[in-house]
């Protein structure tokens, strides 16, 4: 058998890709922690880009996880994120699978 | 590092918004200074216009200089009525034992107890804040909080003046305050501003 064929192993539980993605995880996380935080906060702590920022917070929307609101405050954009009940519920069985995984080792 | 880990590191980070400015330093040593300028101009009433004005720049620096680097959060519904429950009870408590000392036992010529009291709930606010904020530089401030307000009313009284006591106070809060220039300097080094469409 080639190694390209070779299965990874199997523990038993698989991890959700979407929020498993390092990136995403650290938002997840931070935004798992509070009620809301506006782009900015998630910029100075995750360390993302604000084109890497928007392109997790579309695919996190896009799932239903996060949501998104816009407003223009002192004149300018201002953006607040806040983790949906899904998303809160992803998160957390995010954590358990991580943990049933990681547990015994 | 554990996944508990990682969640407490994130956590410490969050509550960074608070602290990681020097605000609440220069709030702390501002009160602390101010509060002996008032007992040498003998007007210790006046502490809580001073605390209303250190709040009043504390929410003003945070608009000003701090969002506009960090940016900012709501915190969720358990932790604003933690925050809310510590400040009201630190409040009570303070303006309660200040009140005492003041009005019922003579001001800084009564014994060393209510002072001493006095110095005791300062350095354990001071302390709670810490904790609360995850802010450990702040156990630092509260020992040195208690160690001005006791060690000068000793000495004040070993002397018959209350000149020492107000020049330990003083001392105390400038320290605070050159501390809290330096993290926030730090601060502006670290963070310059950021806005929606220059990220």
């Amino acid at each position: 058998m080639s190694a390209a064929k070779k299965k990874p192993p199997d523990f038993g539980v698989a991890l959700e890709r979407l929020v498993h993605e390092p990136a995403r995880l650290k938002i997840m996380a931070y935004l798992y922690m509070v009620e809301s935080a506006d782009f900015v906060f998630l910029i100075s702590r995750t360390g993302l880009t604000m084109g890497n920022l928007s392109a997790h917070m579309s695919k996190l929307e896009k799932a239903g996880y996060i949501e998104v609101e816009k407003e223009i405050k002192n004149n300018r954009p201002h953006t607040m994120l806040s983790l949906t009940a899904a998303g809160r519920k992803a998160f957390e069985s995010y954590r358990s699978d991580l943990q049933q995984i990681l547990g015994d080792l | 590092m554990s996944e508990k880990t990682v969640m407490k590191d994130i956590n410490r980070r969050i509550f960074l918004f608070y602290t990681e400015d020097g605000l609440i330093d220069l709030a702390i040593g501002l009160v602390l200074f101010g509060f002996g300028g008032l007992l040498f101009l003998d007007m210790p009433g006046y502490i809580g216009v001073l605390g209303l004005l250190a709040v009043g720049l504390w929410y003003l620096g945070k608009r000003r200089i701090t969002m506009p680097r960090i940016g900012t959060i709501r915190l969720r519904q358990a932790e604003k009525e933690k925050l809310a429950g510590f400040f009201i009870t630190m409040i009570l408590l303070g303006s309660g034992v200040l009140a005492t000392l003041l009005t019922r036992t003579g001001g800084l010529k009564s014994g060393t107890l209510p002072l001493l009291m006095f110095a005791l709930v300062l350095a354990l606010g001071i302390s709670a804040l810490g904790f609360i904020l995850k802010a450990h530089r702040l156990y630092i401030y509260a020992i040195l909080v208690f160690s001005a307000l006791s060690g000068g009313n000793v000495l004040n009284r070993a002397v018959g003046s209350t000149d020492l006591f107000i020049l330990f106070v003083m001392v105390a809060g400038l320290i605070i305050l050159a501390a809290g220039s330096v993290v926030l300097s730090r601060f502006l080094r670290k963070y310059p501003k950021v806005t929606e469409e220059t990220a």
